[in-house]
């Protein structure tokens, strides 16, 4: 009975876990991008093959997030799926009675409506980012605080002031007048939590049947003053699932165990340890002039995408044209 | 017949509809029509304001035909049924147009405003046709040239759509024959503007993704009038554009049945797509909800695809578990 392996790697942040065929979370890790989505993954690679007992098999691998054709292209995935439903499969198995998933990341935010275990309809954030983990991030660090300390702060507030949640841009310029007159940093803080949960709920939910049970998961959950704020808007309690950062690479765990490929795919731990590298180029072919990019391993070119023609996709090295 | 110049035809917003006509018409006057090429991926848009995305391709599109054509063909297009109208930048459009060319090219900007019978398609490209120095009994022969050919153009509509690559939905030639019968694919309709529909430049063409995720594409256009109205006839309020009140028909019509789902295209600047969602969202949970999955994406002028496709993806997989 072999392991399987799930990748999330999201535009912040990469979440690995190594689910047994019990679904028990053997290994996990949850590390920041920077930017590096190769890097991330390499040295996700690495620090989940430490945590593996050895001579761990693992029977296949399955990628999501927004990233998830990269990082299939990279390690050799078996599945590639899209977030949405990875994130759904990891809580229908968990909690089959709920019938609303909250999904707040770096940068997306998904509502997930699912009713009797099957998912029905869903939505995510459009142009803006308002709400999502990136800006939660963004604000902390102008207050000089971290975004561990965030929550906690918000929970102080004792009159949360109003911030205009519509908009990053104008939230940060409402900030800094409240700021300016005086108001203390928990109610700002505390204000700021309140007008996110606004904004998601009027913009990714809008329209939407939330009934609880309510799942919440994604980075963000670990701020407990979104989750009060969420709490005390729809005046019903959360459930925040154990590892509600990794539930995406969960999802993504559970469907490759599914799909129980033969063979696997996956080029194995060692990869953290190979020189990885991307390069693109512009082809002047056609007047689509497509960016296209090549995935060097040890100075080959293991794969080619970008490609609307899929002219470089079948040239480059044998098997790689599969995800 | 000696060729007698060149029609410039930009390939934005009602191109998307009546290319064939349009075509056609000119054509049988002995004039050649070119069409504008694509954005590509690395395309620069031009406009002279922040307008919706259409619009600003409009003009792209113009610019890349001024210094090819000789006129330059922009209806002023005021209403296309017989009691509702346009959006408004539809009827400003070729002012638009004129503004940015700096009077540089001539421009056939006849009105077509259907409610009023001076206006009617006929006499608005019988104008057209006299400002190329056709005579009345040309221009009506034609006329009834382009007419019958946009009439057998739209017979094999569904196939069309489903069989040829995008950018050779609008081309005359009929579609090929079927190549190999899939299995069962998901009947999806497409619902938005027909340039949300099938501007590729627009779209990062939506539909060839849908096909290859194995979908079968169901478009507004087979409906009939008669179809639309009976969806929007108890209306609180009447919808005076005509093109949202096709869309909302049109959507109610899927969504009572017949496809596997439903997505609607809007723009994400749009004026009346604005509306037309919440319009539509609040009427679906007046009924408490739809029974077929309804998946509403939004156009804008991001250069990447992923969240189209990874919407789309999800999209499929509720379809699945449905079926299944």
């Amino acid at each position: 009975m072999g392991n399987y392996l799930g990748i999330d790697v999201g535009s912040i942040t990469t979440k690995m876990v190594v689910i047994d065929g019990k679904n028990e979370i053997l290994a996990d890790t949850y590390i920041r991008n920077n930017g590096r989505p190769l890097e991330a993954i390499q040295q996700g690679l690495e620090i989940i093959s430490s945590r593996l007992s050895r001579g761990s098999y693992i029977g296949g691998v399955a990628t999501t997030g927004s990233a998830r054709h990269l990082a299939a292209y990279l390690v050799g995935a078996d599945v590639v799926k899209n977030e949405i439903t990875a994130h759904s499969i990891a809580v229908i198995d968990q909690f089959p009675e709920a019938r609303t998933i909250f999904e707040i990341g770096g940068q997306d935010s998904k509502v997930i409506l699912l009713r009797a275990g099957v998912v029905v309809d869903f939505a995510m954030n459009t142009v803006c980012a308002a709400g999502t983990g990136s800006f939660l991030d963004q604000q902390a660090a102008r207050l000089g605080i971290s975004i561990e300390e965030f929550g906690t702060l918000s929970l102080m507030a004792k009159h949360p002031v109003r911030v205009a949640g519509r908009c990053t841009v104008f939230a940060e310029t409402d900030m800094i007048h409240k700021q300016q007159v005086g108001h203390s940093i928990e109610d700002i803080v505390g204000g700021l939590c309140n007008s996110l949960v606004k904004n998601y709920l009027n913009n990714v939910c809008r329209g939407k049947e939330l009934l609880p049970p309510v799942v919440f998961q994604g980075g963000v959950a670990a701020n407990q003053g979104i989750r009060k704020a969420f709490e005390e808007e729809l005046e019903t309690g959360l459930i925040i699932p154990e590892h509600f950062r990794l539930m995406g690479a969960v999802g993504a765990a559970k469907l490759v165990k599914r799909a129980g490929p033969i063979r696997t795919q996956f080029k194995g731990f060692e990869l953290s340890q190979k020189p990885c590298s991307t390069r693109g180029f512009e082809c002047s072919e056609c007047g689509n002039q497509c960016e296209v990019i090549e995935l060097l391993i040890d100075q080959r070119v293991e794969a080619c995408w970008g490609d609307l023609c899929e002219k470089y996709r079948k040239s480059s090295g044998p098997g790689v044209g599969k995800p | 017949m000696e060729e007698k110049g060149r029609i410039g035809i930009p390939k934005a917003l009602m191109y998307y509809r009546y290319f064939p006509l349009w075509k056609v018409f000119f054509e049988e006057l002995g004039w050649r029509v070119i069409v504008s090429g694509g954005l590509g991926r690395r395309g620069e848009l031009r406009y002279l304001e922040d307008s919706c995305l259409p619009m600003k391709l409009l003009l792209t599109h113009c610019m890349d035909l001024k210094d090819r054509a000789d006129h330059l063909f922009v209806p002023r297009l005021v209403s296309l049924h017989r009691s509702f109208i346009m959006c408004p930048k539809f009827r400003g459009a070729p002012d638009i147009v004129r503004l940015a060319m700096e009077e540089s090219v001539s421009i056939l900007d006849e009105t077509i405003d259907l409610r009023v019978r001076e206006h009617s398609m006929l006499r608005s490209f019988l104008r057209s046709g006299q400002r190329l120095g056709a005579t009345e009994k040309e221009g009506k022969r034609a006329f009834q040239r382009a007419e019958k050919c946009f009439v057998s153009f739209q017979q094999g509509w569904e196939d069309r759509v489903n069989r040829l690559p995008s950018e050779q939905v609008f081309h005359l030639a009929p579609p090929p024959e079927p190549t190999e019968t899939p299995k069962k694919p998901f009947r999806v309709a497409f619902v938005g503007h027909p340039y949300n529909l099938f501007d590729t430049d627009v779209n990062k063409d939506i539909l060839s993704f849908a096909k290859n995720l194995g979908m079968r594409i169901i478009t507004p256009e087979g409906l009939s009038e008669k179809e639309i109205d009976a969806q929007v006839s108890d209306l609180s309020k009447e919808i005076y554009w005509s093109s949202g009140r096709e869309i909302v028909g049109s959507l109610f019509y899927f969504l009572s049945g017949g496809v596997d789902g439903v997505v609607f295209l809007t723009s994400f600047k749009c004026g009346i797509d604005a509306l037309l969602q919440e319009f539509v969202r609040r009427r679906l949970k007046l009924r408490g909800g739809t029974p077929i999955p309804f998946l509403i994406l939004s156009l804008d002028e991001h250069s990447g695809r992923e969240g189209l496709t990874t919407r789309l993806e999800a999209f499929k997989d509720v379809l699945e578990q449905r079926k299944y």
